[in-house]
């Protein structure tokens, strides 16, 4: 008989949902931060990944509703599925024709698994540990025991977890682009987990994690496993 | 400024290393590899990834031959009959074996084994792989199970499998992961490690970045880690795997134990999405953490098992960062890269490091940095050059630092 455990629940402060054509992304690498979010560096996402941007514009903006609070000591743990894949076709298709003179600078640095992570850390300043979880279709279960793990680390004083999808999953041509271009989307779930939290709104059971996996789109996915947590709790 | 100590002194419970597996451009088994590290032999030479449009020759440190196991066979592994495992699927997944292999329990009935790989690239790995071999994955987006889920399946390990990326600290983190997983009782036991592959579009970005040593006329004395004419890192590949358990479970079983992972600690830059920080108070703030972790002071260090991979500007200040978090110790703990024979493994780095903290402790003898003729005077450590150096070694400090700014370094202790 095994004598295995797992933390109850996850404590999480909050949770900011964000969706967005992939049509309209490139706006979003340039838009004004959110008012009260701690502010990007200039040009800081020009060569994100589609899922960082969207990724980091959903932490900027859980950020701003969380006025007064100080993200330096916090960490990230990144749960994309598939990033990268849009930059990585357009670098593999010019390789294939102009050898490896043609290969961007930014392909590692940006269309890595580490690099939304990295994006979110680098971006909004935050010191804590930073890591890539996942990468394909199971990545926001594997984000979630994941954070089970690390969500007590000392001198970490909250963990965002942050899980990302190209929605559908579209056809690319030899540039990088979609075939359906105005129908693609990509959704973002920023979850700000903070173990001391006097007020947690909701609570993760670490028995639904495992449901992730059988629920249809990131945001539901999440919605399906957040519990309100209870008044006195919360209060 | 030096970065405050962390708050938390929680020694967690160490992990016994009971089982490793490896497949490295120094040999495939420990004694193998510990041979090769004593004796200050490298692993780099010149390679076939000929790429037309680049006028040096190309240089790596690579692994030979990666066995055909009937563990990783397409219907194991959960893929059609003819869909075989790709290169860096084999590579990983050989070492995982290894490990369970040399442990000798594998996933017993009521034991919950898991698995955590550091690899930082698999997508991009396995969409570049079906590029080159004319599939268009890219392309279509069909998703598939990453590596670690499909290796689990095919190990038959009933714990969470997963893999973990933080550049080139993945495999670090990976330990990290599992370390905590076994201290919070979410697994039984945890084959945890990682790898990295050498490719012809990681060699050109790498390449295009000037992350690389451009020294083409002698591959050998390319990886110089510390000295004044380094000029880049070796690019190497390769995969490290261990099967960790609680301490007290493994000694309660009479199981072998390499040694012990003691704790881990773990930061971010947040400066820059290349470049490491010349001013390195975070990962110094790593290595007081993962000495916290161990519960152990700085004078208590026999070793450290530098990242260094031969950069201007990364070598320099982890040098900093190693004086810092080790004060008035750091004047006598000698300090070494393998990366100076290994060449850079990587997403694999941080557990191959671990093996030669290992192979430190079994052969009580410092691993040398070969190539170090002469030292910078930005990096004054106590430096291991050329040689072995003899010496009792029963904890050892390893670093590993990345791309966006991870820091990592972990702690391992002999049995």
């Amino acid at each position: 008989m095994s004598s295995v455990h797992q933390p109850c629940r996850l404590p999480v402060v909050a949770y900011e949902p964000l969706s967005v054509l992939l049509a309209e992304v490139d706006d979003l690498r340039t838009a004004a931060d959110p008012e009260g979010s701690p502010p990007l560096p200039k040009r800081f996402l020009r060569h994100a990944d589609e899922q960082s941007v969207v990724a980091v514009r959903a932490v900027q903006q859980a950020l701003a509703a969380l006025p007064g609070a100080d993200c330096s000591r916090h960490g990230v743990i990144a749960a994309p599925c598939q990033a990268g894949r849009i930059a990585s076709s357009r670098t593999l298709s010019q390789y294939a024709a102009g050898g490896g003179v043609t290969v961007s600078t930014h392909i590692v640095p940006q269309a890595s698994l580490h690099a939304l992570a990295a994006a979110v850390s680098v971006g909004l300043g935050m010191h804590g540990p930073s890591l890539g979880v996942g990468g394909g279709p199971q990545a926001l279960h594997e984000g979630l025991v994941t954070a089970a793990a690390l969500v007590d680390t000392p001198g970490v004083e909250g963990w965002w977890l942050v899980a990302s999808e190209l929605v559908g999953e579209p056809r690319l041509d030899g540039e990088g682009q979609a075939t359906n271009p105005g129908a693609a989307r990509v959704d973002a779930v920023a979850l700000l987990l903070a173990p001391s939290a006097a007020a947690p709104q909701w609570w993760i059971p670490m028995e639904h994690a495992a449901a992730t996996v059988s629920v249809d789109g990131l945001v539901a996915a999440v919605e399906h496993v957040l519990v309100a947590a209870p008044a006195r709790e919360a209060a | 400024m030096t970065a405050a100590a962390p708050s938390h002194r929680v020694a967690r419970c160490p992990a016994a290393i009971t089982g490793m597996g490896m497949l490295t451009p120094l040999g495939n088994d420990f004694t193998s590899v510990g041979d090769a590290l004593m004796a200050g032999r490298s692993g780099v030479r010149e390679i076939d990834l000929v790429d037309a449009s680049r006028p040096l020759r190309q240089f790596a440190a690579a692994v030979d031959v990666i066995p055909d196991l009937p563990e990783l066979q397409p219907r194991q592994l959960g893929r059609g009959a003819n869909v075989h495992a790709s290169r860096l699927e084999r590579l990983c997944g050989a070492a995982a074996v290894a490990a369970v292999n040399d442990c000798g329990v594998a996933a017993p009935a009521g034991r919950r084994v898991g698995l955590v790989l550091g690899i930082g690239a698999e997508q991009l790995k396995t969409w570049e792989a079906d590029f080159l071999a004319g599939g268009d994955a890219v392309f279509s987006g069909a998703r598939q199970p990453c590596i670690a889920a499909r290796l689990g399946q095919a190990l038959g390990l009933s714990g969470p499998c997963l893999t973990v990326a933080a550049a080139c600290a993945s495999s670090g983190y990976a330990l990290a992961v599992a370390h905590r997983w076994l201290s919070l009782g979410m697994v039984d036991a945890c084959l945890a490690g990682g790898g990295d592959i050498i490719s012809p579009l990681a060699l050109a970005a790498f390449y295009n970045l000037r992350a690389l040593s451009r020294r083409d006329d002698d591959p050998v004395k390319a990886s110089r880690p510390f000295d004044k004419a380094r000029d880049g890192f070796v690019m190497g590949e390769g995969a490290a795997v261990f099967m960790l358990e609680p301490e007290a479970a493994a000694r309660q079983r009479g199981a072998q134990m390499h040694g012990l992972l003691a704790g881990a600690g773990m930061s971010s830059d947040a400066s820059h999405m290349v470049a490491p920080c010349a001013e390195p108070a975070e990962a110094t703030r790593a290595i007081e953490s993962a000495l916290a972790d161990a519960g152990l002071r700085p004078d208590e260090i026999d070793y450290v098992n530098a990242h260094a991979a031969g950069t201007p500007v990364g070598d320099a200040a982890e040098a900093l960062a190693i004086r810092r978090a080790l004060g008035d110790a750091a004047e006598g703990v000698p300090v070494s890269s393998t990366k100076s024979m290994s060449g850079h493994l990587v997403s694999g780095a941080s557990a191959f490091e671990a093996v030669a903290c290992l192979a430190a402790f079994d052969r009580q003898a410092i691993p040398p940095t070969i190539n170090l003729d002469d030292p910078d005077e930005a990096c004054p450590l106590n430096h291991v050059a050329h040689q072995a150096r003899p010496a009792r070694v029963r904890t050892a400090l390893s670093n590993s630092f990345g791309f966006g700014g991870s820091n990592l370094c972990l702690v391992l202790k002999a049995a």
